[in-house]
């Protein structure tokens, strides 16, 4: 789905051309005599040009801005195909939960984060209690604010952590909401609480650690 | 989500650039003026999307949106915040959205202060605006997306280089940017001028003003290179004959050859198809160094097989714009107006020997960069072309050229007699003899800085002389004059500071213990030992040094070593300025018990290196004020 902001600033685009060939020709001396066009033909024809290959290149673009270049073309056909064999299977099964959670994940992938956010709404309606899609639904959401944690990913964060109080994934990333509304003491106080409660050869560790040194400074 | 739209802000772009190339060259072609006309808009409508591509990521810098790679990779959150915006051009991928986005800047200022000239020709050398826009909005988006996101972000971003976090490298790139990109305004003029097979003298001086500028700001790039370099890398130097540098030397070298070809092109008629080639030839090498400077082949020739897409793309496009070029040039070279004649002895041969003159030193500098990346690439070895090459090759092309500019202003057009000639000028060179004389008998013996003296005194003395005889004949001295004087006057001002800094400079590295001194040209250095020191994004440490001179403390310097986070260690060297010597200190390392090595620099100078620079871009600018540039063509 094309998300309405494109769509806006296609139209902004075509507005503006289509203005300019609409506007009275000025002829001027070192000007050779004017064939006049056909205004209606020529606006329509940019304006479907500047819609179809400005999408179609965001579109041959898109995997590369999640993915790693080494994964692209190889990714890009099997996300695809998932989302359009998922997408068939839900229209005759739209009560299984894994697959909405999955086409979230898969949108989410390629950058449809509307799309993303409607398939993961469609899973919490079935499921609200499953802690691991509730944190990326989260996730989906914080990019679709471009980062920010306020809101509707805060209260699902700590909705999981009232469904898992020992979530690790949902103490951190509630200690990064905590940070970006320099809140230092309770982000510090959860990911004291994620450290606690982490394997001491857990990978992550390291990342939480920076994080408690960086606030501290 | 504003990631994405500031993604597609930039595909937009392309596809208006597309268009501005399609749509006004039917229209061109086909007499339909309505599409023709187009070009303003499109051109317009490219720039609005370029700005908002622009705006979405320095915003992405501000809130630190670690989400994007290339914020990741190049900011934090302890930056300040002039770095962050800085940060846009600190790498590959936003330098490229700098290139582009400067380029519409310049392709919007000609369809506004070019409303003289035949909408017909504007609107062609718009389209040729267009081309070099889609050809690089293509390579941005194919191989160097400044948008992309981290499939997993991390919650802090690393760092942006150390070297970069400095206001003089904030402001170098663009400035540079400017005057390399400007110079694709001449080479659009005269492509198409080729493609509408119309080049002549009317239409060139239109260049002119254009020219000058990217000419001022790629010199005043230059510069800040230069200054940043002196005071950040912590050897002292100004200059190193480092590729980089080079790769914006060269097209300055050949602009400074275009504005005078212009000049000759503009009042005589003469130098068409050498001002044309000039035109092509200065923008190509604008992107031959984009492609030194991105592809990777600096750092070594492998890295541009290893990762060959963005090197592969540029050396592309370098092809297609280059051999396009020349190709039309030579289809169209009868239609170019011929020139008219002029004697052997006359200023149209001096500017041509300059201009030849400039050209050859330009291809030394060009054998001097490319040649051992040649070799590497052959496998022939590894060797290094450095400072001894360009001062035996470079140097020596470039004498005869000073001195050539100072007297041909005073040569006439067209024909002139070697008799008038001297007569005119031999109290000048009485006078720079005598001057010369008098320094090696009561100041200097050293025969470089004799030869700098002396070609200062010659510019000075000529440029002088050319002040004085317009004013004892009451003659008109247009801006473009006085530009011209002050231009000639910076090189030689530029040539004694670069010569007296090299050649009388002191240069000591010792260890220091609190409470040692040095005794330098005078100055007496007293080490006072070192500090920790901190700032947010950085800790380090900071020296403390006092300067007497006759026993009276005159400045206390603070040298510091500062470590970033990435742990980079870098030198801030503390400097006291002064026109005519600066001071100049570095610390170094610690060597345990309170002592430090430390770098102490005498400089004799070396501010009238830059203070020539800024000369001669102040010269440019005041020559494009002048009033024949705000002039109507007649058809």
């Amino acid at each position: 789905m094309v998300a309405w902001q494109f769509i806006l600033m296609i139209l902004l685009s075509g507005f503006l051309l289509v203005f300019f060939l609409y506007r009275p020709v000025k002829i001027t001396a070192h000007d050779d005599a004017n064939i006049s066009i056909n205004q209606l033909f020529w606006s329509v024809i940019i304006v479907i040009f500047i819609a179809i290959s400005s999408l179609l290149f965001y579109d041959h673009l898109r995997p590369t801005i999640l993915l790693e270049r080494s994964e692209v073309i190889q990714e890009s056909i099997s996300l695809s195909e998932s989302i359009i064999s998922l997408e068939s299977y839900l229209e005759k099964n739209p009560e299984d939960y894994e697959s909405w959670k999955m086409l979230g994940l898969a949108k989410f992938n390629l950058g449809e984060f509307s799309s993303s956010i409607e398939s993961f709404e469609k899973a919490v309606a079935i499921n609200p209690d499953d802690v691991e899609m509730l944190l990326q639904y989260a996730s989906v959401l914080v990019a679709m604010q471009d980062g920010s944690f306020a809101g509707k990913p805060k209260s699902i964060i700590e909705k999981v952590l009232k469904i898992d109080p020992q979530s690790i994934h949902a103490l951190y990333l509630y200690g990064v909401a905590a940070t970006s509304q320099n809140d230092i003491i309770a982000a510090k106080k959860f990911w004291q609480k994620a450290l606690y409660l982490m394997p001491e050869k857990d990978p992550d560790r390291e990342i939480i650690e920076q994080a408690i040194k960086m606030i501290a400074e | 989500m504003l990631i994405e739209v500031g993604h597609f802000a930039l595909i937009l772009a392309l596809v208006f650039s597309f268009l501005s190339v399609v749509l006004p060259s039917i229209g061109l072609y086909q007499n339909r003026i309505t599409l023709a006309q187009l070009t303003k808009p499109l051109i317009w409508g490219q720039f609005f999307w370029i700005l908002v591509a622009v705006f979405i990521l320095i915003n992405a810098f501000l809130v630190n949106d670690f989400s994007v790679r290339y914020v990741a990779e190049n900011s934090n959150t302890q930056l300040p915040t002039l770095f962050k915006v800085s940060a846009l051009w600190a790498a590959h991928e936003g330098s490229l959205l700098l290139w582009v986005f400067i380029l519409s800047l310049w392709s919007i200022a000609v369809s506004i202060f070019s409303k003289q000239i035949p909408s017909a020709f504007l609107n062609q050398i718009l389209v040729v605006f267009g081309f070099v826009s889609f050809g690089f909005l293509l390579f941005l988006l194919l191989t160097s997306n400044p948008f992309e996101r981290l499939p997993i972000p991390p919650l802090e971003g690393r760092e942006l280089n150390p070297l970069l976090q400095d206001f003089g490298l904030a402001v170098h790139p663009p400035m540079l940017y400017i005057g390399y990109v400007g110079l694709s305004v001449p080479f659009a003029f005269v492509i198409a001028s080729l493609i509408r097979g119309q080049l002549d003298s009317a239409w060139l001086r239109w260049t002119r003003p254009w020219t000058l500028v990217a000419w001022a700001f790629l010199t005043i790039g230059i510069i800040l290179g230069s200054w940043w370099a002196y005071y950040e890398l912590g050897w002292g130097g100004w200059w190193f004959w480092d590729p980089v540098e080079n790769a914006s030397f060269m097209p300055w070298l050949v602009a400074t050859a275009l504005i005078h070809s212009i000049s000759v092109s503009e009042k005589r008629g003469a130098f068409m198809q050498w001002t044309a080639l000039l035109a092509i030839g200065g923008f190509s090498l604008s992107l031959l160094g984009t492609f030194l400077v991105r592809s990777g082949v600096l750092t070594s020739v492998h890295a541009f097989t290893t990762d060959p897409a963005r090197g592969l793309f540029i050396l592309i496009f370098l092809f297609v714009v280059i051999s396009g070029s020349l190709g039309l040039y030579a289809w169209r070279y009868n239609l170019i107006q011929k020139s008219s004649r002029f004697d052997l002895f006359s200023r149209e041969t001096g500017l041509l020997i300059n201009n030849v003159l400039l050209v050859a030193a330009m291809l030394s500098v060009l054998l001097g960069t490319l040649y051992p990346l040649i070799l590497d690439t052959l496998d022939m070895g590894k060797i290094s072309v450095g400072t001894p090459y360009f001062n035996a090759v470079f140097i020596p092309i470039m004498i005869p050229a000073v001195l050539l500019l100072a007297i041909v202003p005073f040569m006439r057009w067209k024909k002139d007699s070697v008799s008038r000639f001297t007569s005119l000028l031999k109290v000048e060179w009485i006078a720079v003899l005598v001057f010369l004389f008098v320094a090696r008998m009561t100041i200097i013996d050293n025969y470089y800085v004799l030869l700098a003296v002396g070609i200062f005194s010659w510019i000075v003395l000529h440029a002088s002389s050319l002040l004085t005889k317009r004013l004892r004949n009451k003659t008109r001295m247009s801006f473009s004059f006085l530009g011209m004087l002050l231009a000639h006057t910076g090189i030689g001002v530029f040539i004694l500071g670069a010569t007296i800094t090299s050649q009388l400079g002191i240069e000591k590295d010792l260890k220091m213990n609190p409470g040692d001194s040095l005794l330098i040209a005078g100055y007496n250095f007293v080490f006072n030992g070192v500090n920790p020191h901190e700032k947010d994004n950085y800790r380090g440490f900071k020296g403390d040094l006092s300067v007497f001179r006759d026993n009276k403390e005159i400045v206390r310097l603070f040298p510091e070593k500062r470590y970033y986070q990435t742990g980079m260690p870098m030198t801030e060297a503390a400097i006291d300025p002064s026109l005519t010597r600066d001071l100049y200190v570095a610390l170094g390392e610690s060597l345990g018990s309170g002592a430090w090595s430390v770098r102490i620099n005498y400089k004799p100078m070396i501010r009238w290196v830059w203070l020539g620079g800024i000369l001669i871009a102040l010269g440019a600018l005041l020559s494009v004020i002048d009033r024949r540039y705000k002039f109507k063509v007649d058809s």
